[in-house]
């Protein structure tokens, strides 16, 4: 069970309002996607060319004096670092910000060495001070207050010193000072290594890492083998991207470039940690990709409420997760997958396309082939999920107990005790009285097939929170889009795989959608009412993915006139505001088709909803693995609700509708939450 | 240069938080730095050997002269001459054959640093060849850009942590002999 703790979500979510309002202004004149391909491609062509690259930086770093040392792993690469200091009889380190010492373990192994180490950055110094790890890979002390940085500074001087940030920092300069230039060696990472001329590049801010390269008599860069990049051209793509992505920073305080030693002696060792097994492997080679930018993190809605300490092993959040893999090994990623939303915030800000939620599910499937299956997840995916008719069979005995399970106002009766913490916050919903497919075949069948048109025709897949839950959100969009002029035939499927597929049980949700896939009729358009569905079957091809639309986004792009001809005069009478799901914003980009329609619909009665893409936490079985996460998340999501003072809440997704419509009802909100289909129905019918 | 990329320099070097005063000639420059130094009471000055190479007068400013590197650590200020600018980042380049050259720009609280208007180039890529050539020769090169900060105690930018406090850009007008 993970904690949050309050005052570092204040200040992450602090911190993430204004990193976002500094890295859209960084990036004002340029275009973010044509440099982050750019990027991506040179990354991946460094990949493709690393032995190559890596021998002619080797050729060039050696022929200007400096000594370059390969380590296959964090032992080889720590003994390397020990033995350099010893061969100058060096007891005192200085040290710049480096991940891949974080990532050896390098200063354990020095001090339990003898040797004195000190970091440099001021973050890294203060939880050095701490006897902590970093927790942000950008801003390492991020969770600790200016009160706990004066108490540490308090504690290491034996003297009282008041908490106000500009002293702190003169301070950490006095001191550290005196270290820099007591210390006989000094060790850099290097944010890139650029071959044709042997050169280092490394960006800081507070000028600690030229201080450190410059005043100690050695000098060791220690970093990882896949920065390289071919020349100083493709490094300034990177300098183009890696602050702004970063911190919000047009360009850092300085950036060094490093071609061999000038006064002292240069030692360069380069940790491969199974990063050249990483890079042969053709699904997770884009992983080294990564620039170590941290965007990922700071919109990674997990991240900013457990921060680094919960969410790391020592790289943190998804990418971290992907990295731990391959170099701390699947045993030490296998909690931290589990904590991934697969909201794809992350693949949006991503400097080099890294497709990490993707990745994630892939590292799920890997986990549970090499290290086991959970039981309980093997019982629901193996059998249930994929054995749709027993799938089907336990909803229909679930539909006979419902008068057992309903309370008055139509959601489920309480769980025993063990299982309250998934509806602390939420109430859950019942299954319906009929399920879409009983309902089709009755009641509404016959209504929809009288006023469809013979000429155009399409396909409805509804997914199964539709199906079994809110069936009367899929008779509503099959009636809008009757009154379209279409005729609408219902794809009798239940589940379509994703929740396997996610769980990283990929035969199991492959081999669901392929049962799916037999009802859909090839000349149809299918159009979908829950966005993870409509991704689910944009996997199954590129022809079907051409055929597949989300509902909102067909009615946006097809019958836009119809709808504002429709009737004219008439205007939603109430108060409304829009979620926007994960899938549909981050995934398939189809949130924008909502909001316009909306505010064609409700006119002035349409009201921006705050952190309106902000994850309600629901994200299927995570909100039943990490109910304290989901918690938390639909909390923030009620918070904004409330304070927009809407009357209804409009939505595209069924499972974010679920645990909003829960959320409210716990937390007293009197509010109608809608997909967009059932306003469209109360708009036209 | 175009007043353009000048005006564009200027702004965005003071957007990152340095100084810039521009002068039309050398004269003016040094009228500037005297009186700079003494409203600011600084006594003791690092300044980069190419910078007094190339203007031997800047002796006679300081007062007392140019320090020993060896004392380095003590220098209240350093000064030092920028191989390049850039506009688009209002970023100063130095060029270093060795490290004591880098010292009046990473010790003392305050840099000051002259830069000749015709040395303003529009973007980093602009001098993409340039740097390669002196890297592939050794050399080291350093772009700064506004003075030494962070934002590690509660995301609050402070200055000064480690580098220069105050970074003062001297702009004149022309090139370098």
């Amino acid at each position: 069970m993970k904690k949050i703790d309050p005052y570092l979500k204040a200040v992450l979510d602090n911190f993430t309002t204004n990193y976002f309002a500094s890295r859209d202004r960084a990036f004002s004149g340029l275009d973010f996607e044509s440099l982050r391909q750019e990027l991506a491609e040179i990354r991946e062509q460094s990949l493709e060319r690393n032995q190559e690259l890596l021998n002619q930086f080797i050729a060039q770093a050696e022929k200007l004096g400096s000594k370059v040392i390969l380590a296959k792993d964090s032992e080889e690469a720590n003994q390397n670092a020990l033995n350099i200091l010893k061969k100058h009889r060096i007891n005192k380190l200085v040290k710049s910000k480096s991940m891949v010492s974080e990532e050896t373990r390098l200063n354990d192994f020095l001090i339990e060495n003898g040797i004195e180490v000190r970091e440099t950055d001021l973050g890294e110094w203060i939880i050095q001070l701490d006897k902590e790890h970093p927790t942000h890979m950008v801003l390492p002390a991020i969770h600790l207050t200016r009160k706990d940085v004066a108490k540490i500074f308090s504690k290491k001087l034996g003297r009282e010193i008041t908490d106000d940030p500009a002293l702190l920092v003169r301070i950490a300069r006095e001191q550290l000072r005196k270290d820099i230039f007591e210390a006989g060696a000094g060790l850099t990472g290097a944010n890139a290594l650029i071959a044709d001329t042997g050169a280092m590049m490394m960006v800081t801010n507070e000028g600690n890492g030229r201080l450190v390269s410059t005043i100690p008599p050695v000098h060791i860069v220690f970093t990882s083998v896949e920065k390289l990049y071919a020349n100083l051209s493709q490094v300034f793509v990177l300098l183009k991207m890696l602050p702004r992505n970063a911190t919000g920073q047009v360009i850092t305080s300085y950036v060094s470039l490093i071609a061999g030693p000038h006064n002292q002696a240069q030692y360069i060792i380069l940790v491969d940690n199974h990063r050249s097994e990483l890079m042969a492997d053709s699904v997770f080679k884009p992983v080294l990709r990564c620039i170590k930018c941290s965007a990922c993190l700071n919109i990674c809605p997990v991240y900013r409420l457990l921060g680094g300490k919960q969410y790391s092993h020592i790289y943190m959040g998804g990418i971290g997760t992907l990295l731990t893999a391959w170099i701390h090994g699947l045993e030490q990623s296998k909690d931290l997958a589990g904590l991934c939303l697969n909201c794809h915030r992350c693949d949006e800000s991503c400097a080099v396309k890294i497709p990490i939620a993707d990745l994630i599910i892939a590292l799920r499937e890997k986990l549970n082939l090499e290290l086991g299956k959970p039981v309980f997840k093997e019982m629901i995916f193996d059998l249930v999920i994929a054995h749709q008719n027993l799938h089907q069979t336990l909803f229909k005995m679930a539909r006979t107990a419902r008068p057992l399970l309903k309370t008055k106002d139509n959601f489920a009766r309480k769980l025993p005790a063990p299982f309250g913490k998934y509806e602390r916050f939420r109430a859950l919903p019942l299954p319906a009285e009929k399920s879409l497919t009983e309902l089709w075949k009755t009641q509404s069948a016959s209504t929809i097939k009288e006023q469809g048109l013979e000429v155009k025709k399409l396909q409805l897949y509804p997914g199964c929170l539709v199906e079994h839950f809110y069936p009367e959100i899929g008779i509503d969009a099959a009636k809008v889009l009757n009154r379209l002029g279409y005729q609408v035939d219902l794809i009798e499927a239940g589940c379509c795989g994703f929740p396997a597929l996610n769980a990283g049980f990929r035969e199991a949700g492959e081999g669901v959608l392929a049962q799916l896939m037999k009802k859909i009729k090839a000349e149809n358009t299918i159009i979908t009412l829950c966005p993870t569905c409509t991704l689910m079957l944009k996997r199954a091809g590129e022809k079907l993915s051409s055929q597949v639309f989300p509902f909102n986004k067909f009615i946006f792009e097809k019958e836009l006139g119809s709808i504002q001809n429709f009737v004219p005069d008439k205007k939603l009478n109430k108060t409304i505001c829009y979620h926007e799901s994960c899938h549909q914003k981050h995934s398939l980009k189809a949130n924008e088709a909502s909001l316009e329609l909306l505010k064609i619909l409700a006119g002035e009665n349409f009201i921006e909803l705050k952190n309106a893409d902000s994850c309600c936490g629901f994200a299927g079985s995570f909100s039943l693995d990490h109910p304290e996460i989901s918690e938390a998340l639909a909390m923030d999501k009620i918070y904004s609700i409330r304070e927009s003072g809407a009357e209804v809440l409009a939505l595209d997704c069924p499972g974010c509708l679920l645990q909003i419509k829960g959320a409210c009802y716990n937390s007293g909100l009197k509010i109608q939450v809608l997909h967009l289909a059932q306003i469209l129905a109360s708009y036209l019918l | 240069m175009s007043e353009q990329t000048i005006r564009k320099f200027t702004e965005r070097a003071g957007s990152l938080g340095a100084r810039v005063f521009q002068f039309t000639n050398l004269s003016e420059a040094e009228n500037f730095l005297s009186k700079f130094f003494k409203e600011r009471d600084i006594k003791s000055v690092l300044v980069q050997k190419k910078l007094e190479k190339n203007f031997p007068a800047l002796n006679q400013i300081f007062q007392p002269p140019v320090l020993d590197f060896a004392e380095a650590e003590k220098a209240q200020a350093g000064f030092m001459l920028a191989d390049f600018g850039i506009a688009d980042t209002g970023t100063i380049v130095q060029f270093y054959e060795n490290d004591l050259e880098k010292l009046p720009g990473i010790l003392p609280l305050v840099c000051l640093s002259l830069v000749f208007s015709e040395k303003i180039v529009e973007s980093a890529e602009a001098i993409s060849g340039f740097i390669s050539r002196h890297l592939a020769q050794g050399k080291q090169v350093a772009l700064i850009s506004g003075p030494s900060r962070t934002a590690d105690i509660e995301c609050k930018q402070e200055i000064g942590v480690h580098g220069p406090a105050e970074l003062i850009i001297i702009l004149i007008e022309g090139k370098s002999d």
